[in-house]
């Protein structure tokens, strides 16, 4: 059997050849192929990568340029994929052979837009990395710069600070001293009511009385005239004197009826008088409980306290004053006691007893004055009740009327010097300067379909979104993919939930920091009160002597609005001690060693509100404001093209950031009234530096009556001052005013407001002088002169921008610090996101949607290629084609 | 015993022939290797290369300041004034015609195709290519467009063939 093969000896070498060779040739081409395969994987990875990245460059150029997003418009997507893969494939390039060996032909591309700017965590994400990398030059400036004006500024503030605590201090004793003197005048009032009842009371009895007596009389003359006629036998009546029986007795049916309606009437007091003495005896027991609470809450001890503590101010011409004003306080409050003490004993005098006789008494008459109508024989005259009551009324209301009347005779003459002032200021900004000048109002239903009122979830809500659609059998390697993005979105919510958490724990309440917290209901309220307090002075200027003739009434009024100013400023008080410590906080953050979440999100919220206030415009923001990198300020284009209605604000949209509401009128009164807020917190260490003013504080601190208007006073001056302040502010293009001043534009010697007034003036000129004349002349060409010429007046050394950007803040400054401090971030970065959308949609893309704007891509291919070298198969596997599989993420 | 004399040297035959072809194949293998390699190379630096140009292009498009202006003109004209090669590249992309963008191209591949801009040379020599020729650099509605070509010199000629003439074009999306 081996001889048959022995002797077949020819061809053996092929065959072994054959056999080896082809084995060999195999697995070299195998190895080939093998090493093909992993350098196509590789290359079309990087392929895709830089199709991926084309694709990413097509960003909306709009949307970058105004807002410095980035995201791929809605109808950016698979086709431009196709078109760069095709091209780097050199699908289009002709094939000759070997040539070209990337045979590779992308087959079943899919191409998912992930990510939208609609998630507030990609916006988020978005507007944090454009401030920290990519914003213009002057806001990478801010940046670098703040750190350095928060310092200067928490320098400046921690000077203020002892002052802040030592009026903090005044307003606890003024706030406990004015809820006395408020429930005094209540209780007045109510005796003035009551007196004015008790007056109807006595009317009522005289007209009852006097009818009784008619009625007497008329019963005695018929009776008498029944009497003559009995004596006549024929019983006839007399009708000598025309005067019969029936006649009388129709008189005294008449008097009757008088009595009756007379006693109805008298009833009707009496009900009204027994409700007069229930409601002083309201007030009188609101007052002695208001007194014993003043009396007890030692307020020596908190003035000796304060005074302690002023000891500490660096100052010492502030130190001074502070003590100064600590001792008028205490005298007025030790003589203000006295005059409580006096009225305390005049409303005791009123005991239980005396109220519970005197009503009973009432309910008395009132009982038998009903039987009157039931029976004739009950009528009786009735006497007069509650003289006791009468002689305090009288005696008290006498004096009170006399003391007001006396000190705001003294007082006329200043008060009126504000009334003035405010009609003057008025005066100076009529014709819309400074007046809301924009007044747009967006439609409810369009607003509410905005992205930014969506607040769709994060990247979470995508991935389960994407699971949704997507069969899981039929994808390729997921699931590190969804692994890693969870656990990113995970620390992305951990960062937002550990900053939140301190920020609630700094401000003391969650509820503080949030929309309509306590502090922003009190700068409201204290704005309300302000108004209403300017109100007055201009009433007491236009009509002083019609406003004397009712002045009880409203200078108890102006009491109670003081009382609100008062809490406020103790509100705002100690809101600014936390400001001073987040800035403090943001300050020691500078290390290293500090927590990274913590640093993330306090910057986070210092870019949201730097980002918001440098792109966004302003009321203030003129045609002359140079218009940044990155701006919503309106284009050429857009001012000449119309403004849909309702779809976006005019100009005003920091001023929605703020209020966020849809009408630009009110959110720009909104932002005046809490910037004005902040203004007066500000302008207290000047005001209460005032020598003068002091000096007449201490004037008036003298008498209870004193007292109310010298608060009044301190607070009208901080109302002008600051008023004044917002003036320039909020002019176009406008000024800046001192972060804390030291000394304010108005004094008592008339010569602050004089300068103030004609700063005004100078300032008016400047700012509208050209564009009055441009506009009188109706020559744009003349508006643009103007324009150059205010810039170039304007234009300063870098030094000098720089040291008085420090100490000097705009309109635009005033509202960054006020975002930063009274905004949370989300609500912030909701609203730019609906800013965003409607000025997109205003400049022209009216399809707009952040929705639709992607910021990541995912592509998902499996691409073949025909092996060139015989390689061993496997049928169903690689028989035809081998496949290449490839998923690739890309994003912003 | 004539028999087995016929038969002589057939051994010699067949594996005269079959080494040959296996020969053949093998050198076939090699270049086929050479070439793959090349071209991977090759489309891997242009890759790199139009994705950072078309980065760059914002860069030299946001730098609108009169001062980098300037500097930009004098670095373009006055080349010995060139800082370093990305600036160069830049200056050219921003200033230059259509021959200054392949320029730019031809400046800037070494640093696309290799980590160390200096290897760049001895890399492709190692590959066989004598220079990687840019055929045009041309701005295509937003994208870039560069098209190239390059001879990949064969390890073993064969049939004549020494070398081989390959092309390539990336297409880049502009960052602008």
């Amino acid at each position: 059997m081996l001889n048959l093969f022995l002797k077949r000896q020819r061809g053996v070498i092929t065959v072994m050849l054959s056999i080896v060779l082809i084995a060999a040739l195999s697995i070299n081409a195998t190895f080939m192929e093998t090493a093909r395969y992993r350098s196509l994987t590789m290359l079309y990875k990087e392929m895709v990568d830089s199709a991926s990245f084309s694709v990413l460059s097509q960003y909306d150029r709009e949307l970058f340029k105004n807002y410095g997003l980035l995201g791929i418009p809605a109808d950016t997507g698979k086709d431009e994929l196709l078109r760069y893969l095709n091209a780097n494939l050199n699908q289009d390039v002709d094939r000759t052979g070997i040539e070209n060996m990337l045979s590779l032909s992308p087959d079943s591309v899919e191409f998912d837009k992930l990510y939208t700017l609609a998630q507030s965590e990609v916006f988020k994400e978005q507007i944090n990395e454009f401030c920290a990398f990519r914003a213009p030059v002057t806001m990478l400036n801010n940046t670098l710069d703040i750190e350095e004006t928060m310092e200067a500024l928490v320098e400046e503030l921690t000077k203020a600070l002892p002052m802040l605590e030592v009026f903090a201090g005044i307003t606890d004793v003024l706030n406990n001293l004015l809820d006395a003197i408020g429930k005094l005048g209540e209780c007045g009032q109510s005796m003035f009511d009551l007196d004015a009842v008790n007056n109807e009371y006595g009317n009522a009895v005289d007209a009852y009385n006097d009818a009784v007596e008619a009625y007497d009389a008329a019963v005695e003359e018929l009776e008498n005239f029944q009497d003559a006629d009995t004596e006549d036998e024929d019983g006839s009546t007399s009708q000598s004197d025309g005067v019969t029986e029936e006649s009388l007795k129709e008189q005294v049916e008449q008097a009757y009826d008088a009595v009756v309606d007379r006693a109805e009437a008298l009833r009707s007091t009496i009900t009204n008088l027994t409700g007069a003495i229930e409601n002083y005896w309201e007030a009188k027991e609101a007052f002695i409980e208001s007194y014993g609470n003043l009396l007890g809450a030692g307020i020596d001890t908190v003035l000796e306290e304060g005074k302690a503590e002023v000891s500490g101010i660096e100052d010492e011409k502030q130190r001074e004053q502070a003590k100064d004003l600590l001792e008028y306080m205490k005298g007025s409050y030790e003589e203000s006691t006295g005059l409580l003490e006096d009225f305390n004993q005049y409303v005791e005098k009123t005991t239980e007893d005396l109220k519970e006789s005197a009503i009973e008494s009432l309910e008395e008459q009132h009982e038998a004055l009903a039987a009157i109508g039931e029976s004739p024989e009950e009528i009786e005259p009735v006497r007069l009740n509650l003289g006791f009551a009468l002689s305090i009324v009288v005696e008290f209301s006498m004096t009170t009327i006399q003391a007001f009347v006396e000190a705001l005779e003294e007082l006329g003459e200043m008060l009126k010097t504000f009334g003035v002032v405010f009609d003057l200021v008025s005066l100076m900004t009529t014709g819309g300067k400074a007046d809301v000048r924009f007044n747009n109002m967006l439609d409810e239903g369009y607003y509410n379909a905005l992205s930014g009122m969506q607040r769709p979830g994060g990247g979470m809500e995508t991935i389960q979104t994407y699971y949704d659609n997507h069969d899981p059998n039929t994808m390729l390697t997921i699931s590190n993919d969804q692994a890693l993005k969870v656990e990113q979105l995970n620390d992305a919510r951990g960062i937002t939930q550990t900053g939140d958490e301190l920020i609630d724990y700094m401000s003391g309440s969650p509820q503080d920091w949030e929309e309509n917290n306590v502090f922003q209901q009190a700068m409201e309220n204290m704005s309300y009160s302000s108004e209403q307090l300017k109100a007055d002075l201009r009433s007491l200027n236009g009509s002083w002597t019609t406003a004397l003739e009712s002045l009880l009434l409203p200078g108890l009024y102006l009491a109670q609005q003081m009382r609100n100013i008062i809490n406020v400023l103790v509100s705002l008080h100690d809101f600014f001690v936390r400001a001073i410590e987040l800035v403090k906080a943001f300050i020691n953050l500078g290390g290293p060693s500090k927590a990274e979440t913590f640093q993330q999100i306090v910057f986070q919220r210092f870019y949201v509100s730097m980002y918001a206030s440098e792109m966004f415009s302003n009321r203030t923001t003129g045609s002359g404001s140079k218009r940044m990198n990155g701006s919503s300020l309106p284009t050429a284009n857009s001012v000449t093209t119309l403004i849909p209605e309702g779809q976006c604000f005019d100009q005003a949209d920091l001023e929605y950031i703020y209020a966020g509401g849809t009408n630009e009128i009110k959110n720009q009164e909104v932002v005046f009234n809490a910037m004005f807020a902040l203004r007066v917190l500000c302008n207290i260490p000047a005001i209460l530096s005032d020598q003068t003013l002091m000096e007449v504080v201490s004037g008036l601190s003298a008498t209870i009556i004193g007292i109310i208007f010298a608060v009044i006073l301190v607070v009208a001056i901080l109302m002008v001052e600051a008023y004044t302040d917002m003036l320039f502010l909020v002019f176009e293009d406008g000024g800046k005013v001192d972060i804390i001043k030291f000394t304010g534009y108005y004094n008592l010697e008339g010569e602050g407001i004089d300068d103030a007034m004609d700063h005004l003036e100078n300032m008016a000129k400047d700012k509208f002088g050209p564009y009055q004349e441009a506009m009188q002349s109706g020559k744009s060409s003349e508006t643009q002169q103007g324009t150059e010429k205010i810039e170039k007046k304007e234009e300063k050394s870098f030094d000098q921008k720089y040291a008085e950007g420090l100490l000097k803040w705009s309109y635009k400054d005033h509202m960054f610090f006020m975002l930063e401090l009274f905004k949370g971030s989300d609500v912030m970065y909701g609203r730019i996101a609906n800013l965003t959308e409607m000025r997109m949609r205003q400049d022209g893309n009216s399809s707009f949607s952040l929705g639709e704007t992607a910021t990541y891509i995912r592509v998902e291919s499996e691409p073949t290629y025909t092996p060139l070298l015989p390689i061993p198969s496997y049928p169903g596997l690689n028989s035809s084609k081998i496949k290449i599989s490839n998923l690739h993420y890309c994003g912003y | 015993m004539a028999k087995n004399k016929n038969t002589e040297g057939y051994l010699t035959v067949e594996a005269t022939l079959s080494l040959t072809i296996f020969l053949f194949f093998m050198i076939f293998l090699t270049n086929y290797g050479q070439i793959y390699m090349a071209q991977n190379y090759v489309t891997h630096g242009l890759l790199q290369t139009g994705k950072m140009l078309a980065m760059s292009s914002y860069e030299y498009e946001q730098d609108t300041t009169f001062a980098g202006a300037v500097v930009d003109i004098l670095n373009f004209l006055f080349g010995k004034e060139r800082n370093t090669a990305e600036e160069s590249v830049g200056a050219q992309w921003k200033y230059g015609s259509d021959a200054d963008k392949k320029a730019a191209v031809n400046t800037a591949l070494p640093y696309g195709a290799a980590v160390n801009p200096s290897e760049y040379a001895a890399a492709l020599k190692r590959y066989g290519i004598n220079s990687v020729v840019i055929e045009s650099a041309a701005i295509d509605g937003d994208d870039l467009v560069i098209k190239a070509k390059y001879e990949v010199k064969l390890a073993f000629a064969f049939f004549g063939y020494e070398k081989i003439e390959m092309h390539q074009q990336v297409r880049s999306g502009l960052w602008k």
